[in-house]
């Protein structure tokens, strides 16, 4: 069971990282407009890769100078760091990810390029860009992704119809609207913070669920507490 | 005696710390301090030590007999040297390390023996963070490449005999694979094999056979370049060749690249490395079953990939 008390003990800023090798879920802003990405720290390094709505970036930081919540994912241990941030390496390379509310299972692959099975292209909100990654590096599925309906989405008609207008412009290949339509969801950064809580994959809808109300009130206040702090690594506001 | 001595001098403001006046921050780090000299000076010793907390700015010490105070020493040599493998006594080492390098107070650090001091302070905070040594090298085990006549094959418990170099190297393998080999009775043969090294003698297992020298010094030239490269570089070494031999539909060789891991002695982001690469191909038949066996061995290392 968690409580107030261990959930924001789990959730660290970047003064209450821990100095071993660890690969951990970055989230950033506020409970609004959020952003997440994934942290990798390896051999004293601390790197940051996510997508920001524009760019897939993967860079060096210095956890000084920078402020933002980890919740370390337990189901990357710390001796497959180095594997991890080498696939993540070969990603940046590769990944050219639109910005779009879909995710069906997809991932990157050995090429460090987007696979999906349904024919989804390559569009995604900054948290399915970490699940793809996630999702390419472990043999099990990271979640029941099906469970997030596109109830999930706000305004899903009219998000909807202006993304097909804008998908299908200048292009003879139009895209089959049923299965965008079919695969339209969000996970929030939030619910995607809370999937780090599990360890026992995949990670459903009702585990989040049952937990994400106290993770939002425990990353508010944490987020009060470093309200005050200096630059902050390049986001977008709309995850 | 000798000593190990901690001081906190000044606080944030600039002031002199004494023990009747401390802020926050001079308390919170006495109190840390004092708990990691303790744990420091017990991993050395349970009985002989004495603490003290004194006045003169804020002062933790810890006397020990002048031979326990010599390990200590060399105990944090090691860590400063990158040499220690204690994890516990590196992580002491480490908080203390945290509190010399935040900004704010000021500290001293010294050994104490006899009338020498040696200053530890600036060793201390110029030092990269502390760190306990890697241990991702095989050990005494490793993975040879061996090229010679092949004597004999065969026998109870099957072995291969072959000349490397003018000496002659036995191979321990299966029946199986006795009865693969026996064709290069009396010829050249090149093969790889795992070596466990003890008390300066080597016995080996057969890993893998190669049809043609090509083969052979492909694969050794592969292995050694991974083997020698930095950390994640070997990795996306290893990214790149398979990569580009499954690019060619070359499975054939990335079976035998597979087979040259498909052992315990190797490190679990190697293995895992070698699972996310050959991921779009798990069911591909040249490599279906030494992949398994891969993930096989990772999940002994790391529990359940499921």
């Amino acid at each position: 069971m968690y409580t107030n008390n261990s959930v924001n003990s789990e959730l660290r800023d970047t003064t209450e990282l821990p100095d071993n090798d660890f690969v951990g879920i970055l989230f950033h802003g506020n409970l609004e407009q959020s952003h997440a990405g994934l942290v990798i720290s390896f051999d004293e390094h601390l790197y940051v890769f996510h997508y920001d709505a524009t760019d897939v970036i993967l860079q060096e930081l210095s956890p000084v100078k920078y402020s933002f919540i980890v919740k370390l994912l337990p189901i990357i241990r710390k001796d497959e760091v180095e594997a991890f941030l080498a696939h993540c390496k070969r990603i940046s390379k590769t990944a050219k990810p639109k910005y779009g509310f879909f995710y069906a299972g997809s991932f990157y692959n050995e090429e460090g390029k987007y696979f999906s099975e349904l024919g989804i292209e390559e569009y995604m909100t900054c948290v399915g860009f970490c699940i793809n990654v996630v999702q390419g590096f472990i043999e099990e599925d990271y979640i029941l992704y099906r469970e997030w309906t596109e109830d999930t989405k706000a305004n899903a008609d009219s998000y909807f119809e202006r993304f097909v207008e804008q998908a299908n412009a200048g292009r003879d290949d139009k895209i089959n609207e049923e299965l965008y339509r079919k695969n339209l969801r969000r996970i929030t950064p939030a619910e995607y913070t809370t999937s780090g809580f599990y360890t026992s994959l995949p990670i459903s809808k009702s585990d989040v669920d049952t937990i994400v109300e106290l993770v939002k009130e425990c990353l508010k206040q944490k987020l009060v507490a470093i309200q005050a702090t200096v630059s902050q690594p390049r986001s977008d506001t709309t995850s | 005696m000798a000593k190990l001595e901690f001081k906190v001098v000044r606080d944030g403001n600039g002031n002199k710390v004494t023990l009747e006046n401390m802020t926050l921050a001079a308390t919170d780090a006495v109190i840390k301090l004092l708990k990691n000299i303790t744990s420091i000076v017990t991993t050395r010793t349970a009985k002989d030590a004495i603490f003290k907390i004194t006045e003169g700015s804020a002062t933790v010490t810890a006397e020990a007999p002048d031979v326990v105070m010599e390990k200590i020493e060399k105990d944090f040599n090691d860590i400063i040297a990158g040499k220690a493998t204690d994890k516990n006594l590196v992580d002491h080492w480490r908080e203390i390390q945290t509190l010399f390098k935040a900004n704010g107070l000021q500290y001293e650090a010294s050994f104490y023996r006899g009338s020498n001091r040696r200053d530890l302070a600036t060793e201390i905070k110029s030092n990269k963070r502390f760190r306990t040594k890697s241990e991702r090298s095989m050990g005494t085990f490793s993975l040879e490449f061996l090229s010679g006549k092949m004597m004999e094959v065969g026998g109870q418990k099957p072995n291969v005999h072959m000349q490397v170099d003018g000496k002659e190297v036995i191979i321990s393998c299966d029946e199986t694979e006795a009865k693969k080999v026996i064709i290069f009775l009396y010829q050249q043969l090149h093969l790889s094999a795992w070596c466990t090294s003890k008390g300066g003698v080597s016995t080996y297992e057969l890993c893998d056979f190669y049809l043609t020298s090509e083969t052979f010094d492909y694969l050794r030239g592969i292995f050694t370049t991974y083997i020698n490269s930095p950390s994640v570089d070997r990795l996306e070494f290893l990214h790149e060749v398979v990569y580009d031999l499954m690019q060619s539909q070359d499975f054939g060789n990335v079976a035998k690249l597979l087979r040259l891991f498909e052992s315990p002695i190797h490190d679990v982001s190697t293995l895992r490395t070698l699972l996310v690469i050959t991921k779009g191909f798990k069911d591909h038949d040249s490599i279906a079953d030494v992949r398994a066996n891969i993930k096989t061995i990772l999940e002994g290392k790391i529990g359940s990939l499921v």
